[in-house]
């Protein structure tokens, strides 16, 4: 009976090592794929600089979308925020989702709206009911448009947007996100700079605002914010965007762009129907599909991320509220691997088909699966005995290391890039949080993340879950 | 009396020439950098000319403009900005009481022209 | 196995230390490089302003701004230094034209760096090479040019790219019969650097040039020739835009729909463009072409848009159905959907 154990024992140990090897590989080629991709990223911005932009004539015009639901404390707020962003060529488009809060008649009351004709409206992609569309009576919010439709989900709204506008690229974002003043003349480079290949889709990378300063829509001061779980999102974010977006990024291998900050061509989306509402998992979704299409169209295309922090947004601040993120976005990885899994292995579908989508499918839908049977056999086999304390104790401690090496570096990415976090009292909270990553803050992740897999295994139903937000801070920096 | 100006524009190098520009045509003058470096007294006073940029943190150029126009006394205003678009320039002046719109680049000769 | 383990992690936990000083040292060497740089900013911009416009009756001399310059740290043993004090001559060259950019361009050539552009043109590094090249067209050191047009065919693409824009600044129109004999891409940027380059420079269009290339069948000579058209307003030459609307490449409509916005046209033009709506495989460039109809006209073509309402393209039929009903034809509108139900209820 031992030996058979010890022997299952050895298989599995052998399984975790491979499976551990190959993801410390990938993580290893990321770190130097990224740092190749935003040194290149550097050295080309000099060449196409922001004040170029500015001033130029022929550049694509672009409109944002924001989709709102009950945000009535902040909509006028937000809205001026996205109205303060610097582009000559610039529409915004806010879409109501049919809140039941006073957000429209805050709306209505500070940019004098005034509904317009809308007896025709020509919606390429289907959405719920619009109800009204309104435009400014004051000339200086004339690139403002706000739809007042019908509930239908985040991804309904944003479609809604995208039937509206009439600019060649489209940037969708959340109401509540803070745009920083210049992402729209930084997420149009890549568009500016296409060759052979086209730009179907363009990511920001996204910043955590918790606790920062905040002052109408604005963020003046960034800050490190005060918890332990907010300081983690940090990092993580940090290590996502700049180490893994920006890697598989250099190799064309992108095949998610966040939804809370994604730009792409309207006449692409349109082709393809828009997001899809059925999933919670609409932005990975909607990249998916998107280069399933140019694949069929038999067109060269690229997905690309602009490593800067362009975008800034609130993070779960309590544990309860992290997991029902976490528990949503697995829900919608599951569902989107589900929807394109004829992907898996397919050599019809190049890279993305053969080794893309397989990555997702073991790696970031198969880790925390993996991570659970890790802790049930440690626990089994430990019980028998068969495991070498020791040893086991010796090589826990190599692979934290690691990952703090990881996390460290990419912080000092961070750093030696971009102006944010500069002293030196916040970047050791920023690697203190990620140090005590692997005991606070990885196994809630892991948790939140199976309970969204085990709601799909059984089919519990649930939805966006309840994404209680606390709220940015108005306060000034002395108080 | 001598005249009073004042200059808000981001970039330094063109805040600096502006500044310069003014003071060698005798106009008393105020450069800054953006709206909340001015002080209580400036607020109170009544500019015989503004030349300021559009581009600004935290607030759309026209209604920068529009709030300008509100918020400081003046007797002129002319813009100088990078983002000088036909299009944006058209929107700007359709806000009204715009004496100038410059792109940058720009012929400095013509603003002097409107200073003297 | 153990000991392995613990080598391992001593050398694990040596490279986490070498972070750390990596990210101290970075840390510290920002705030200094920052101060400095802005010294050099605010000492450069202070300059320049009193030699363009001294104290009266004073003449600004040249030393005194290259002294100043030299105290801050922008001297030619400090590379980085005048690399930033470059990027800051370049700035400030492109924010002026006229008495004051020619005052700049005499005063930029008696203070040093001298020749510092030129070496970059041998570096092997494409963005020393593209950088050199950039600062010799924009500080319009024409003696170059020869060094520089062996580059217009250069593999990398940001050296390719301002090779050509310096072309175009130093050769003005006649640059364009380079055009077909181009061998790489040309990025939307590098189009929009070259329209507005020739603005800049060569404000007055000479045609001949443009007709020289009309020819061309390279997809990105074509596109900038309609962009140039579109800069220049000429609209003499609006039918070179009008004879792409129904182009096979998505590309080179989209760029046709777009340059031909700006220009009101003939009746025999319009009519030539109402024709062509019809050929174009897209209805997303089938609608922005309508809506730029329905823009220039007076008044409705009632007989063009009944055609659109019967091509059967959902989406095609909405927006005519929209311009008539915004234009006062609600009743034309009315009978049109009407007839359909009908239609629907008889089969």
């Amino acid at each position: 009976m031992t030996e058979f154990l010890y022997s299952i024992y050895l298989k599995i140990s052998w399984i975790f090592l491979v499976y551990g090897a190959l993801l410390l590989t990938i993580y290893f080629l990321g770190v130097i794929f990224s740092a190749r991709a935003v040194k290149r990223n550097k050295r080309r911005a000099r060449f196409l600089e922001v004040k170029d932009i500015v001033s130029a004539t022929d550049i694509p015009s672009v409109t944002l979308v924001a989709p709102a639901f009950n945000e009535g404390l902040t909509i006028v707020e937000n809205v001026k925020s996205l109205l303060s962003i610097q582009y000559p060529f610039y529409e915004l488009i806010v879409v109501n989702d049919g809140s039941k809060d006073n957000s429209m008649e805050l709306l209505i009351q500070k940019y004098k709206l005034k509904t317009v004709d809308s007896t025709f409206i020509v919606q390429h992609i289907p959405t719920a009911m619009v109800r009204a569309v309104y435009k400014s009576t004051e000339v200086q919010y004339k690139h403002l448009t706000i739809i007042d439709k019908n509930n239908g989900g985040r991804s309904d709204a944003i479609n809604c947007g995208i039937n509206f506008a009439t600019t060649e690229l489209v940037l969708c974002t959340d109401a509540d996100c803070i745009v920083e003043q210049d992402a729209i003349l930084k997420m149009v480079r890549p568009y500016l700079e296409e060759g052979g290949e086209e730009i179907i889709a363009c990511g920001g990378a996204i910043g955590v605002a918790n606790d920062s300063d905040i002052r109408e829509g604005i963020l003046k001061e960034l800050r490190v914010p005060k918890q332990l779980l907010t300081t983690t999102q940090v990092v993580e974010y940090i290590r996502a965007f700049l180490i893994g977006r920006m890697g598989w990024g250099e190799v064309n291998g992108l095949m998610l762009v966040s939804g809370a900050f994604g730009m792409y061509p309207r006449t692409r989306l349109l082709e393809v129907g828009g997001f899809n509402v059925k999933t919670v998992g609409e932005d990975l979704e909607l990249c998916i599909r998107l280069r399933v299409h140019m694949e069929k169209l038999k067109k060269k295309y690229k997905v690309v991320y602009i490593p800067e922090t362009l975008c800034w947004t609130e993070v779960p601040h309590t544990y309860n509220i992290f997991v029902k993120q976490r528990d949503r976005w697995a829900r919608g990885l599951w569902e989107t691997l589900k929807l394109h899994k004829y992907l898996f292995m397919n050599p019809k579908y190049g890279k993305m088909g053969m080794i893309f989508f397989p990555y997702w499918c073991f790696f970031e839908f198969g880790a925390p699966i993996i991570e659970f049977f890790g802790i049930i056999f440690m626990l089994i086999f430990g019980y028998y005995g068969l495991i070498d304390w020791p040893s086991a104790i010796l090589l826990f401690t190599a692979v934290y290391l690691l990952g703090c090496i990881f996390s460290s570096v990419a912080v000092f990415f961070y750093i030696l890039n971009f102006r944010h976090y500069s002293s030196a009292k916040e970047v050791t909270e920023l690697l203190l949080a990620a140090y005590l990553e692997p005991f606070l803050f990885h196994p809630i992740l892991v948790f939140g993340q199976l309970k969204g897999l085990y709601k799909k295994l059984f089919g519990i139903k649930s939805g966006w879950g309840n994404m209680t937000r606390k709220g940015f801070s108005t306060e000034t920096s002395a108080s | 009396m001598a005249k009073t100006a004042l200059i808000i524009q981001q970039d330094l190098i063109l805040l600096r020439v502006l500044e310069r520009m003014s003071l060698t045509h005798q106009y008393r003058c105020k450069a800054i950098r953006a709206l909340n470096e001015l002080d209580i007294e400036d607020q109170n006073e009544n500019f015989d000319l503004i030349i300021s940029d559009i581009l600004f943190d935290g607030i759309a150029p026209m209604d920068y403009v529009h709030q300008l126009q509100e918020i400081i006394r003046h007797k002129s205003l002319v813009i100088i900005t990078s983002m000088g678009q036909k299009k944006v320039r058209q929107e700007i002046l359709d806000i009204g009481n715009v004496a100038g719109f410059f792109a940058v680049p720009l012929n400095f000769d013509k603003v002097e022209q409107m200073l003297s | 196995m153990e000991e392995k383990l613990l080598l391992l992690i001593q050398i694990l936990f040596l490279v986490l230390i070498l972070v750390w000083c990596t990210i101290g040292f970075s840390l510290i060497y920002r705030k200094i490089r920052k101060s400095q740089l802005n010294r050099i900013e605010r000492t450069f911009a202070s300059e320049i302003s009193k030699f363009l416009y001294p104290a009266h009756g004073e003449e600004y001399h040249y030393l005194n701004v290259q002294r100043a310059l030299q105290a801050v740290g922008a001297k030619p043993s400090k590379k980085g230094n005048i690399q930033y004090l470059i990027d800051l001559m370049i700035r400030a060259q492109r924010s002026m034209l006229g008495n004051n950019y020619n005052k700049l361009r005499l005063l930029f050539s008696q203070i040093p760096p001298y020749g510092a552009s030129q070496s970059k043109l041998n570096s092997r590094k494409w963005y020393v090479k593209a950088r050199g090249i950039r600062e010799i067209y924009e500080m319009e050191q024409v003696q170059y040019i020869h060094d520089i047009t062996r580059e217009r065919n250069n593999p990398n693409i940001f050296v390719r790219r301002e090779a050509q824009i310096a072309m175009v600044v130093f050769l003005g129109w006649e640059s364009l019969r380079f055009l077909p004999y181009l061998k790489k891409e040309m990025t939307l940027w590098q189009q929009i650097k070259i329209v507005e380059k020739l603005y800049a420079h060569y404000p007055d269009a000479q045609i001949k040039y443009l007709k020289k290339v009309y020819g061309t069948q390279r997809p990105y000579a074509q596109e900038l020739l309609m962009r140039i058209i579109r800069k220049f307003n000429l609209f003499t030459e609006v039918d070179y835009i009008i004879d792409f609307l129904n182009h096979e490449s998505f590309d080179r409509r989209e760029t046709a729909i777009y340059c031909l916005n700006s220009f009101k046209l003939t009746e025999e033009q319009l009519q030539e463009v109402k024709d062509k709506l019809f050929k174009i495989p897209n209805t997303e460039q089938q609608v922005q072409l309508m809506q730029y109809v329905t823009q220039i006209s007076t008044e409705p073509d009632l007989q063009f848009f009944d055609k659109i309402l019967q091509t059967g393209n959902d989406i095609l039929e909405l927006s005519a159905a929209e311009v008539l009903w915004n234009n006062g034809y609600e009743e034309r509108v009315r009978e049109f959907y009407y007839s359909q139900y009908k239609l629907k209820e008889v089969i």
